[in-house]
C-alpha cells in the first residue's frame, strides 16, 4: 500500500471515529442558569443519555436530560419555560421547553422534562455547548417572574386562563350532571381527539417561498366569536394546493381596553370540503379602544398530510385564538364559542384538558374528580 | 478571515444557497460587516433589477410556458442532429483505473461518515431551512436531509405552527400526565 493511501484511509478512520456519537459531560458542556432571586432554586439535573455527534461540519446535541427544580417563593407555581440555547445564530440552535398546567407549592419539588436535539457549529469557541436559562415562571395569581425574552408571559398566561376556563367547564358539568355527565363528556373530548384531523405544518426560515407553486387571491373568511373583544373585518392571503402565504387583515377593537397583541387561527378547508386548523398569525398591534388596525405578514406556512396523501386547499377561515390586552390580561375564546361545530371538530384541546383526559385514561374517573377539586 | 466568494455572497442575498453553505455564511455575516455590505448591495440592485422587469399584466403564462417547452424540444432534436461526431472512448490503463476506485472509495467513505443528514427523497423542491410539525415530533429540513429535533415515541403529541416562524410540539408524558411544550425558533 502506498503513503498516499495509507494516509487517505488513516483520514477515513479518523473522520468516523470523529463522528461517532459520545456522551456530553454536563460539568464542561451544560450550563444551567438561574439569576439570584429565582423563585426556583435546581435540585439535580440528570443528563442521561445525552450524547454529541459530528455531522458535517456540525454537532449535532442530542439532549435527553430531567432537571427537578423547587418552589423556594411563597406562591404557588402554574408554568415554567427554560430557553435551551445551543446557538443564537441560525435555525436548530435555539428551543423552549415549558410545562404548564402545574399546581406547585412552597417548598415543593417538580421535574422538567429536555428531550431536544440542537444543532451548534464546530468552531463556536470554548465555554459550554448548551446553555439552559429561566425564561419565565407564572405563578397562580397570573404574576409573572422572568427574562420573558420568548413572551412566555403571555404563552403561559393564555395556557393557564384556558386551564381555568375548562376546569370550571368540567366542574359544573360535575355539579350538574354528577359523575356520569362528566364521564360522558370525556368521553366525548376523548372522541374529538381521536377524530381530529392533524396536518403536517411547515414554516420556512425567513419566510420565504421558495417552491413556487401557483396561488391565487382568496378573501379570507372569519368565525364571528361574539365574546371576542377584538374582530377580524376583512382579509385576504395568497393560497395554493400547499401553502397559505402573505396572510393579510384588518382587525378592529371592540372593547374598551388597548390591545397589544392578536392571534388569528387557520381553519383551512380541503377539496373534499374537510377541515382542519392548522397554524397561527401571531401579530404585535397597537388597537386602542374601538381602533383598526391592519397586520400583513410576508410569510409561508406549508402543509402536508403526515402518511404522505395528497393534499389540494381550496379555503380557508380565520378565527381569534387569543388577545393580550395592553395591560398584561388576556382573552381566550369562552366555552360556548369553541363548541361552534366549525371549531369543535378541528381545534385541539388546550394543555389541562389534554392533561385531564390523559389522567382519565391513566386513572380513571375518580383521579380526575379530585383533580377538579384541588382547585 | 476567510471571507465567501462573490457567487455564495449573491446568492446569499436572494435566499438561494442550499442548507449548509447558507449556515456557514449566516455565520459569517454575523461577524463580518463587508460581507454584510456586499450582501445589502447585491439585495438592492436585485430590486432595482426587478421593478424595470415587472411582466405585462395580460401575459399569458400557460402559453409562454407551452412555447419555452417547444423550443427545448426543438434544440434538442437539433442537436441530436447537428452535434458533433462521438469520439470513441478511450480505454483506461488498470494503473489509472485502480488509482479511481482508491479515490472514489475514500471520498465516498468520507462522504457516508461526516454527511451532514441522512439523504432522502427530494418531493419538495426547496432551498433554506425548514421546520416542520408532524405528529411525529418536529422535524428540521434542508438540503434533501433532516434532523428530528422534538419527537418523543408513545406520547400524545399536538402539534402546531405559527408564521412568525416557529413550531411547537406539545407532550402528554404517558407514566406522569404531565403536559410538556417544545418549541423551535426558525428566527
Amino acid at each position: 500500500m502506498s503513503t498516499w493511501s495509507k494516509c487517505a484511509l488513516g483520514l477515513t478512520v479518523a473522520l468516523a471515529v470523529w463522528a461517532q456519537p459520545r456522551p456530553l459531560d454536563p460539568r464542561s458542556t451544560m450550563n444551567i442558569t438561574l439569576p439570584d432571586d429565582s423563585p426556583v432554586a435546581l435540585l439535580a439535573a440528570d443528563w442521561g443519555e445525552s450524547r454529541s455527534e459530528v455531522r458535517g461540519g456540525a454537532m449535532v446535541l442530542d439532549l435527553h436530560t430531567s432537571l427537578s427544580f423547587r418552589n423556594t417563593s411563597q406562591r404557588r407555581i402554574r408554568g415554567i419555560t427554560l430557553l435551551v440555547l445551543a446557538q443564537d445564530v441560525t435555525p436548530g440552535g435555539k428551543a423552549s421547553v415549558s410545562v404548564p398546567s402545574l399546581d406547585v407549592g412552597p417548598g415543593e419539588a417538580f421535574p422538567v422534562r429536555i428531550d431536544l436535539q440542537l444543532l451548534r457549529p464546530l468552531q463556536a469557541g470554548a465555554g459550554p455547548l448548551v446553555q439552559v436559562e429561566l425564561d419565565g415562571i407564572l405563578f397562580d395569581d397570573l404574576g409573572f417572574y422572568g427574562a420573558n425574552k420568548l413572551n412566555s408571559r403571555r404563552s403561559m398566561t393564555v395556557w393557564e386562563t384556558e386551564a381555568r376556563r375548562d376546569r370550571r367547564h368540567f366542574k359544573a358539568i360535575l355539579e350538574a350532571q354528577g359523575p356520569e355527565g362528566l364521564q360522558k363528556a370525556i368521553l366525548e373530548s376523548l372522541a374529538r381527539q381521536a377524530d381530529r384531523p392533524q396536518l403536517n405544518a411547515r414554516v420556512l426560515a425567513g419566510g420565504r417561498a421558495t417552491a413556487y407553486e401557483p396561488a391565487q387571491e382568496v378573501q379570507l373568511a372569519f368565525l364571528d366569536l361574539r365574546d371576542a373583544p377584538v374582530a377580524p373585518v376583512a382579509g385576504t392571503a395568497q393560497l395554493s394546493a400547499h401553502e397559505l402565504r402573505s396572510p393579510s387583515l384588518k382587525l378592529a377593537n371592540r372593547s374598551k381596553t388597548p390591545v397589544r397583541f392578536v392571534e388569528i387561527g387557520w381553519i383551512l378547508k380541503e377539496a373534499g370540503g374537510k377541515e382542519v386548523v392548522a397554524g397561527t398569525l401571531p401579530a404585535q398591534v397597537n388597537l386602542p379602544p374601538g381602533g383598526e388596525a391592519e397586520v400583513a405578514q410576508s410569510s409561508v406556512l406549508r402543509f402536508s398530510r403526515p402518511a404522505g396523501a395528497s393534499l389540494n386547499l381550496r379555503g380557508v377561515t380565520g378565527f381569534v385564538s387569543n388577545v393580550e390586552f395592553a395591560d398584561g390580561r388576556v382573552w381566550v375564546p369562552g366555552r360556548e364559542s369553541i363548541q361552534h361545530p366549525q371549531l369543535q371538530r378541528a381545534l385541539a384541546p388546550s394543555p389541562e384538558e389534554q392533561r385531564l383526559i390523559e389522567l382519565y385514561r391513566k386513572k380513571g374517573l375518580t383521579a380526575v374528580i379530585e383533580q377538579l377539586k384541588r382547585f | 478571515m476567510r471571507h465567501p466568494d462573490k457567487e455564495t455572497l449573491a446568492l446569499a442575498s436572494g435566499g438561494d444557497l442550499g442548507w449548509w453553505r447558507r449556515w456557514r455564511t449566516q455565520r459569517h455575516l454575523a461577524f463580518c460587516e463587508d460581507c454584510r455590505l456586499e450582501v445589502e448591495a447585491f439585495r438592492k440592485a436585485a430590486a432595482v433589477l426587478r421593478e424595470g422587469s415587472e411582466p405585462p399584466q395580460d401575459l399569458d403564462w400557460d402559453r409562454l410556458a407551452m412555447e419555452i417547452k417547444a423550443n427545448i424540444r426543438l434544440g434538442l432534436a437539433a442537436g441530436e442532429i447537428a452535434g458533433p461526431a462521438r469520439e470513441a472512448p478511450r480505454r483506461l490503463g488498470w494503473r489509472a483505473a485502480a488509482a479511481m476506485a482508491g479515490v472514489s472509495m475514500v471520498v465516498v467513505s468520507g462522504l457516508l461518515v461526516v454527511a451532514p443528514f441522512a439523504p432522502r427523497s427530494r418531493a419538495p423542491v426547496e432551498a433554506g431551512v425548514t421546520a416542520e410539525a408532524t405528529p411525529a415530533g418536529i422535524e428540521l429540513k434542508g438540503s434533501g436531509g433532516k434532523l428530528t429535533v422534538v419527537g418523543r415515541a408513545g406520547d400524545t403529541v399536538t402539534v402546531s405552527a405559527r408564521s412568525s416562524g416557529s413550531v411547537a410540539a406539545r407532550y402528554v408524558d404517558s407514566d406522569t400526565g404531565q403536559v410538556t411544550i417544545a418549541n423551535v425558533y426558525m428566527e
